[in-house]
């Protein structure tokens, strides 16, 4: 037996809705943090704009509200019964023409539209956090280089001494010591 | 009694002394200094840990941005469809039940 149509559609309408808020205004547990304010072209798409010939874009959102309420038009006028494969009968429903003219028309191209400004927005943070890390690297990489100049050069140049120092003044006992300890000697003190 | 060995003795003695108290202040110097550096590097590491953790966690919320629109942009499509199926009510493609549970299936968050 087919389930009552508000039954099943109206969970899917809900999720759509609390999809498109969090897309806008942000859901943590989505990990959505909202693209209000954030992007002036993302703005224009979803909240609405005023356009060069004078005329509003009333904006993705509230056009998104238009659909969801059509939908629900078609839930509370057939959820018992529909109108059959009937195009005519179709065509005088003015929920479901909203809903098919929407889709085809200026919203349907508005979403498609949406995701390639969230899309470059995403390229353009992309670019940027990769640049940031590059300017980051080179900059430790300086600074490990002054920290070798600074500390490490100097560091092997007391050791250097003071093993220069040890071995030039060492009395061994050991032969085989004192053979290696000469030829060293030979080397580091040039005697 | 005064010895010329003696005082010659007291004096490498004294210098003998200035050398080493100068060679352990360089040493000393020279240890803090590696450990300054060395603790210096731990911060540039976790410096480098923070900005990467940072970075990475606007670029996954910047793709499940992406990911939303692109299944809005889907669910418009099949709210449609799905509108279309219950007017026509006949359930010969599929029954709203199938259409609408795997709309919302594919938007399971």
């Amino acid at each position: 037996m087919v389930e009552p149509h508000h039954a099943t559609l109206t969970p899917a309408v809900r999720r759509y809705e609390a999809l498109y808020q969090a897309l806008v205004f942000g859901k943590s547990s989505w990990n959505l943090d909202g693209s209000t304010r954030r992007n002036d072209a993302l703005d224009a798409l979803q909240l609405g704009s005023r356009l060069s010939d004078g005329s509003v874009n009333v904006g993705l959102l509230t056009e998104s509200e238009w659909f969801i309420r059509s939908v629900h038009d078609i839930i509370r006028d057939f959820s018992v019964s529909g109108l059959g494969a009937n195009q005519t009968a179709l065509e005088t429903v003015a929920a479901l023409q909203n809903i098919i003219q929407r889709d085809m028309g200026s919203f349907g191209r508005s979403t498609l539209d949406a995701v390639q400004v969230y899309r470059e927005d995403s390229e353009s943070l992309t670019e940027t956090i990769l640049t940031t890390d590059l300017l980051v690297s080179v900059m430790h990489v300086l600074l490990v280089l002054t920290l070798y100049i600074v500390v490490f050069h100097r560091m092997v140049s007391v050791l250097m001494r003071q093993v220069r120092d040890l071995l030039c003044s060492a009395t061994l006992q050991c032969s085989v010591c004192a053979c290696v300890c000469a030829c060293v000697r030979d080397t580091m003190c040039g005697e | 009694m005064f010895s010329p060995f003696h005082g010659g003795t007291t004096n490498q003695t004294q210098t003998s002394d200035a050398a080493l108290h100068v060679s352990q202040s360089s040493t000393t110097s020279l240890r803090r200094r590696v450990i300054g550096a060395l603790v210096f590097v731990g911060l540039l590491q976790c410096v480098n840990v923070v900005v990467g953790l940072v970075g990475l966690g606007d670029i996954a919320a910047r793709s499940a941005e992406v990911t939303a629109a692109g299944r809005l942009r889907m669910m418009t499509h099949f709210l449609a469809f799905t509108t279309r199926e219950a007017t026509i009510g006949d359930a010969e493609l599929w029954s709203n039940a199938e259409a609408v549970a795997l709309a919302s299936q594919r938007v399971e968050e």
